[in-house]
């Protein structure tokens, strides 16, 4: 019942800032001379204003969607990937090779071949940081930002040299994906269900059962919790924090993979508008429970869909969007700041006084 | 291998890597300052985008190159206020609020330059362009290479010299190593730490300013898209190389500079051994490296990245 009212409200509080910080960036958009109204307009009727529109905002959804869970798994064992752009290229690049380049197979056993290789590839591209972090004692935060570019760097030789689409059009990308890879969308009553998302919904709830349901999941909470407890009960903290770094990375890989074979069908280096980025604010708007990653994955999903729309019809750039995360993520922080903790603490026993007196 | 050196020895490429070198020198020196004191910040990137823009807008709007400059800096310091409030006195996450700060800037100068000036209409402003130094610039390979750059060059090095002498001989540069290192003795002694840290994070995104301006005025004359490119992301990994240090922020930024004007090189047919990426990529790799090698030798602030609360 606790556990039940303690989410309730971090889940109001949640909704809260979200919408305190399209205030915020709509106040700021308005002050700069934007057209608000029609752009408010654009933006809801082109992320939930038609089946095409709520398409689009699950397409737009899946990537930041399972990338986003792959950052709040790591982040609840207390390591920040912030890395899942260069993962989710690996896995991509991982998926395109073996899709494209193997052997061709029947679906759907192809989609399976290709999700499990972007899954290794993410996976190692995650593991790598974990073991920097446990053996060599380097942060996270800098070897993943680090190795995004690494990673960058190494699909742009990948699709400009020897995986390059020769008729291609000029345009460095690789050839598409074989049909019977892709991931195909579903109907379901009125509506069009790309099979991505439900991907991203079956491994959420994975990630649920593995964090509280299996000792590794027990152990990772508690080495996110507090580190000097998982050593002192003999949980073996290095191992696990590799572990949960590479399976970051591997969802982050699926995420890649994702993309690649329900939406650009090509891997090129513009394939991710930042990705990974907006996986951190999925993770972390959704205070890394799987629960909160999906309905935060589903709100960005929607406002980039409707950002699209926002530049088509009403002339506001899309970039607008960048702004309302980024307020969003300053309101976020400065809320769980230690400032913000003891401010609510200090409500809390003023709330709290009078009842004692009553009991 | 003539050729190689042929090409490495020349004027032309030496002057190249040290072109490419002045943004990232000036960012490098401004986040070896602001790490010292304690404040990361994933944000350099986003400093240097909105000192690229504030620099255009000010140079196209009075006609002056150094009025936009100041304009650059302007920019970068007002987006930094709300990353500094956060991480400094609210004690909030700096790595989250330095990616909001990333987001922001790059939403909001693209939004902001297309309500200013439109898709098509491109502006070309007054920007610094390379002066001769006399007598210097007329000796052998180094003359044309060295002594004929902008005097933002000049500048950034003028500034590593002088915050190397502020950080490791004077009061304020101890300060500032105090909060980065211990700053719970810091504030025993009764000096706030959150206004030494603002003053090494005001300076730091100063220094952005000027190095997004050093971009936008002093490469291409105007303001593009998320024009920094990443090259806030390599001054934060030259940092770490350079360890903490501006004096070798300037070795360290013409190191990576070089790797730029090499990947140049390779995509104008000069060079055919290695494909242009490897060399862009090389700056990040070698960045790995060096800081495994230092991440157990304690080169590091030690209260870097870590809020201070008393």
């Amino acid at each position: 019942m606790a556990a039940a009212g303690r989410m309730a409200r971090a889940t109001a509080i949640n909704g809260f800032i979200v919408l305190l910080g399209l205030v915020v960036s709509g106040t700021l958009l308005a002050l700069t001379g934007a057209d608000v109204a029609a752009a408010a307009e654009a933006l809801v009727g082109g992320s939930i204003g038609s089946p095409e529109a709520i398409r689009q905002s699950l397409v737009q959804a899946t990537p930041i969607l399972i990338a986003g869970l792959g950052v709040s798994f790591a982040l609840r064992a207390g390591l920040v990937n912030i890395g899942a752009d260069g993962q989710l290229y690996m896995g991509a690049l991982f998926a395109s090779v073996v899709a494209i380049f193997g052997p061709q197979l029947p679906w759907p056993i192809a989609s399976i071949v290709m999700l499990g290789a972007a899954l290794v590839g993410g996976f190692l591209w995650g593991a790598l940081p974990g073991w920097m972090r446990a053996r060599l004692g380097m942060s996270e935060v800098i070897t993943t930002l680090l190795l995004n570019f690494v990673a960058f760097w190494i699909v742009s030789w990948a699709v400009h040299d020897p995986i390059r689409d020769p008729l291609g059009g000029g345009y460095p990308w690789t050839p598409e994906v074989p049909d019977a890879a892709r991931l195909p969308a579903l109907r379901m009553g009125g509506l069009i269900i790309p099979s991505g998302i439900l991907l991203g919904l079956a491994i959420a709830a994975v990630i649920s059962f593995v964090l509280h349901r299996t000792q590794f999941g027990f152990e990772l909470r508690v080495l996110g919790d507090s580190p000097a407890a998982a050593r002192w009960s003999g949980i073996p903290v290095s191992r696990r924090i590799v572990a949960a770094l590479a399976i970051s990375g591997g969802l982050a890989g699926l995420a890649g993979a994702a993309e690649l074979a329900g939406n650009q069908l090509r891997l090129s280096d513009f394939f991710s508008p930042g990705f990974g980025f907006t996986a951190l604010v999925v993770a972390l708007v959704g205070r890394a429970t799987p629960s909160g990653t999906v309905a935060a994955a589903l709100f960005f999903g929607a406002l980039a869909a409707g950002g699209g729309s926002m530049e088509r019809v009403a002339q506001v750039p899309a970039s607008t969007g960048l702004v309302v995360q980024g307020t969003v993520i300053a309101i976020l922080v400065a809320s769980r700041s230690a400032a913000a903790r003891s401010l609510a603490s200090r409500v809390r026993r003023l709330v709290a006084r009078p009842r004692v007196g009553v009991a | 291998m003539d050729d190689l050196i042929t090409i490495f020895w020349s004027s032309a490429f030496i002057a190249a890597a040290i072109r490419f070198s002045i943004p990232i020198m000036l960012a490098g020196i401004g986040e070896a300052i602001s790490e010292r004191g304690g404040v990361i910040n994933i944000g350099l990137e986003g400093m240097m985008l909105a000192g690229a823009f504030g620099a255009v807008v000010g140079s196209d709007v009075t006609g002056n190159a150094w009025l936009g400059l100041v304009f650059g800096i302007g920019a970068a310091v007002l987006i930094t206020l709300p990353h500094g409030f956060i991480s400094i006195n609210l004690g909030g996450d700096q790595i989250v609020s330095g990616v909001s700060l990333n987001l922001v800037a790059l939403g909001l100068t693209t939004f902001l330059f297309r309500q200013m000036f439109g898709i098509t209409d491109q502006p070309q402003v007054e920007g610094f362009e390379p002066l001769e130094i006399p007598v210097l610039s007329d000796l052998p390979v180094l003359g044309p290479a060295v002594f004929s750059q902008s005097i933002l060059f000049f500048i950034a090095v003028g500034l590593g010299l002088v915050f190397w002498a502020v950080l490791f001989r004077t009061r304020p540069g101890l300060r500032w190593r105090a909060a980065g290192d211990d700053p719970a003795a810091l504030d025993s002694v009764g000096i706030p730490v959150s206004r030494t840290r603002w003053g090494a994070l005001l300076l730091c995104a100063a220094l952005a300013g000027m190095a997004g301006a050093a971009i936008s005025l002093g490469q291409l004359f105007t303001f593009i898209e998320n024009m920094t490119g990443g090259a806030g992301y390599v001054a934060l990994a030259l940092v770490i190389v350079a360890r903490w240090n501006p004096l070798w922020a300037i070795v360290v930024a013409v190191a990576f500079g070089a790797a730029e004007a090499i990947a140049v090189r390779i995509q104008a047919g000069g060079i055919t051994l290695i494909p242009y990426q490897l060399s862009l990529m090389l700056p990040y790799v070698l960045t790995l490296v060096v800081y495994a090698l230092a991440a157990r030798s304690g080169h590091a602030p030690r209260a870097l990245g870590k809020p201070f609360v008393k």
